[in-house]
């Protein structure tokens, strides 16, 4: 459309809607929560009202500092595109960037209030949001495959709408430019943002009127800095969107980033960071149930096409590596540790980040921090920390499926809760739920495998099994999960190493698939307990040296003497209670259990590899699963290990795993633990 | 390396029948025992208890049973877990000299062991 076509449709469409007053922009109180939801601003920045939505101008930079749109998804409308752009006349051109920015590259005008948001309400209205959008005030230069995107900006907005549109839901939504100091510039008077924000709020509980918050920050990368020097054309090579591009991010932080004040979109935020990471002490598993439309958790995990897992708007794919409550972990905590000698460690060095409230009001050390700390995911990346290849899962969606047994034995049971359903009343029901989206997002970010057969299929799980059935066990296809016998054992679904655990023996179906007798099902079982330690380790962030070492401490009722089911650090002390016995774990190989009971003594021997791998894991420092569980998850999987392996087999894999990922020095710390539990000798040469 | 330790219980009394039931496995990998008499009365449960008496004992590991195909039989002691399930009980009844293994599948399709296993664990 030209653009006297395009004023013409806009002076009809302003026309058909000036007797209603539409062009009033965002409005705070579009949400009904108890509080208006003001734009977070500042008195520097010229506001600018259109239809549903305002725009707040940054006029030295003369791009958009934030947007603010108000969504509707019971009224949205598709109307016809057009694509011509224009000044605002309210607005001097000089504070505005128009064609002497965008023209002659490869440099998209990204909307960063999103054209079909505003997009609401009679067809007339509709219609004139949707011109309105074409308001140069509306978009930020983005390199084209960042804006064009389903893996990037363009994805999250067809998610962020499509839920609203689905769920009927009414929504706000706040989009901005990262400005910092060392923006590239461009063409002399333009400078370029590499980072962009979006806060998504809604009305999480419409009786109640209470707010609440998701904020995600997007990164156009370096492939921007191509554009800009070579002015890269179309047909040339276009930078590929790197792997780690989109963190799901306290609300909190983009308002350190940008320097406004987020006020009650930061509070209402449904982003958690473990209490761990803030210097807290909790009991049990981290909080998981944020609840919302747009991830329930911080662990729930949407997904992404990397295979990582962040929170958010369920379903939706993003780049992600290291989620963000792990950077947050990271720099909070890391500083407190030992500089590792570079290049060869695979662990992140101290992040340069400032603490909070540092130097308030200085964008240009905040983006440094950022920049710093995606730096070091990358560098870890690179580093070869997780596995480039071998993908096993096509985007990894989260289908997670909740039935109830109703007390009896009878499997599936009655569903209760699918994916992306909101909690129920069952505490059971949403901690299987919750569970199954943690070991989820572990095993999609760590291992790239976001379900038992790699095949992204449906995560299913079936609650009070029996009655006071005191176990919970994998049946081949899903978890069951009884309420215990209400006295010793209370319940397994608060526990998120038995989750884990659970669905570890569905990874080990699809995979090795040992048998279940002996030293191979000791194996199995080993490796179930590695991986439910793993994601509760993941998820409080702990490193081998914080971690517990527990399995299913959260399964024993008041007053029995238990630390665990079972203690893979000192195997035979979890618990000693006269309701339970002594943990009759070995921790040696001196101490092997032959017996005709367990199927061969499984869940008792176990204790022997158990011990190896977290001798393994505290040798080599840092988080677990970076280093050995990445060896034992690698043998597991390889496809290569014989059903009826012994100790001594995986042991030697084990050892040439960590010698093909790591090297020397990996591979003799791996095999001087199993020495250790008495199945390897130590000082061998060849695995 | 070491054994787990035999039972030893006193005789049962004439027309009773003392029967062990041993749970193992499950995620916690704890054993529970169960021993109590019961009599031989052509209840479901004594008629289980009365076939079990009649078989060998339970095989060493890696042997095989001796009756693996019977209905209702479980996986065997040597023979490992039956199947896909992971974790689930595995459940070892002893009467007289004999003795059989089931997981919990094969405890289901065996109504009369089924009742025995109930009989005896739920006694206190």
């Amino acid at each position: 459309m030209d653009p006297a076509g395009w004023l013409h449709d806009y002076m009809v469409e302003s026309h058909a809607t000036a007797d209603v007053g539409v062009r009033n922009g965002y409005d705070a109180d579009f949400l009904v929560t108890t509080a208006a939801v003001p734009v977070p601003s500042d008195e520097r920045l010229a506001v600018l009202d259109y239809v549903h939505f305002s725009v707040h101008q940054d006029t030295d930079r003369r791009l958009a500092a934030i947007t603010a749109v108000n969504v509707d998804g019971t009224q949205l409308l598709d109307v016809d595109r057009g694509d011509a752009w224009r000044f605002d006349e309210r607005l001097p051109e000089e504070h505005q960037a128009g064609e002497a920015l965008y023209a002659g590259n490869d440099l998209d005008r990204g909307h960063l209030v999103r054209r079909r948001d505003p997009a609401w309400g009679d067809g007339a209205t509709a219609r004139l949001a949707n011109l309105d959008t074409f308001h140069y005030t509306v978009c930020a230069p983005q390199a084209a495959y960042f804006n064009q995107s389903q893996e990037l900006w363009l994805g999250l907005e067809d998610h962020v709408l499509g839920h609203a549109r689905a769920a009927g839901q009414r929504i706000s939504v706040f989009t901005g430019c990262v400005f910092a100091e060392d923006d590239p510039e461009y063409r002399g008077e333009f400078r370029i943002p590499r980072r962009f924000f979006k806060i998504v709020a809604w009305n999480q509980q419409p009786a109640l009127g209470a707010l609440a918050s998701t904020g995600y920050l997007l990164d156009q990368g370096e492939g921007l800095d191509r554009i800009l020097v070579r002015g890269l054309r179309a047909g040339e090579e276009v930078p590929g969107p790197g792997p780690f591009r989109t963190f799901q991010v306290p609300v909190a932080d983009i308002g350190e980033l940008t320097g406004l004040d987020m006020g009650q979109l930061a509070a209402a935020d449904r982003y958690r960071v473990p209490a761990e990471a803030q210097g807290e002490r909790v009991r049990g598993p981290v909080p998981r149930g944020a609840g919302g439309p747009w991830g329930d958790s911080m662990t729930s995990a949407c997904e992404t096409t990397a295979g990582a897992a962040v929170p958010g708007p369920p379903g939706h794919r993003r780049h992600c590596i290291v989620p963000p409550y792990m950077l947050e972990q990271l720099s909070r905590h890391l500083p407190r540790q030992p500089e590792p000698p570079p290049p060869a460690s695979p662990f992140l060095p101290p992040p340069h980040r400032p603490p909070r409230g540092a130097e308030p009001g200085a964008p240009g050390r905040q983006a440094d921090a950022v920049r710093d700390l995606d730096h070091q995911v990358r560098e870890r990346r690179h580093r070869g920390i997780r596995p480039e290849g071998g993908v096993s899962t096509p985007g990894g969606t989260l289908d997670r499926n909740i039935s109830d047994a109703r007390g009896t034995q009878e499997l599936p049971g009655v569903v209760v809760r699918s994916e992306g359903a909101p909690p129920v009343a069952d505490t059971a029901v949403n901690e299987a739920y919750d569970g199954l989206g943690s070991v989820h997002g572990f095993l999609t970010e760590v291992f790239r495998q976001s379900s038992p057969d790699g095949l992204g299929r449906e995560l299913r799980a079936t609650v009070h099994y029996g009655h006071r059935y005191d176990n919970a066990f994998w049946d081949g296809r899903r978890l069951v999960f009884g309420d215990g016998d209400g006295e010793v054992l209370t319940g397994f679904t608060p526990s998120l190493s038995v989750i884990g655990h659970e669905l570890a023996h569905g990874v080990m179906q699809y995979a090795s698939d040992l048998d279940y007798q002996g030293q191979s099902g000791a194996l199995n079982e080993s490796f179930a307990d590695v991986v439910g330690a793993l994601v509760d380790q993941y998820v409080r962030g702990h490193t081998a040296e914080q971690a517990t070492w527990l399995i299913g401490a959260e399964v024993f009722g008041a007053g029995v003497r238990a630390r665990g089911l079972r203690s893979m650090s000192a195997p035979g002390t979890a618990y000693d209670d006269p309701r339970l016995g002594s943990d009759p774990q070995p921790e040696h190989m001196d101490r092997f259990i032959v017996t005709r009971e367990d199927y061969g003594g499984v869940h008792l021997n176990s204790g022997i590899p158990n011990r190896a791998f977290h001798l393994a894991a505290r040798s080599l420092g840092g988080h677990a699963w970076e280093r050995a569980g990445q060896v034992w998850f690698d043998v597991v999987t390889s496809q290569d290990l014989p059903r009826d392996v012994d100790f001594a087999g995986f042991a030697r894999a084990t050892v040439a795993a960590a010698q093909g990922r790591f090297g020397d020095e990996v591979a003799r710390i791996v095999r001087q633990s199993w020495a250790q539990v008495g199945v390897l000798t130590e000082g061998a040469s060849a695995p | 390396m070491t054994e787990d330790r035999a039972i030893s219980t006193p005789d049962p009394a004439p027309g009773m029948l003392e029967v062990t039931v041993s749970r193992s496995g499950g995620v916690a990998g704890m054993v529970r025992r169960w021993t109590a008499r019961i009599p031989d009365d052509g209840t479901p449960a004594a008629r289980a208890a009365r076939r079990i008496s009649g078989l060998a004992p339970a095989g060493r590991p890696g042997e095989a049973s001796r009756h693996p195909d019977r209905p209702g039989s479980g996986p065997s002691p040597g023979q490992g877990a039956r199947g896909r399930v992971r974790d689930a009980f595995q459940w070892t009844v002893t009467c007289g000299d004999g003795s059989v293994s089931y997981d919990e599948d094969g405890r289901r399709r065996d109504p009369d062991l089924d009742a025995l296993i109930d009989v005896i664990t739920r006694r206190p």
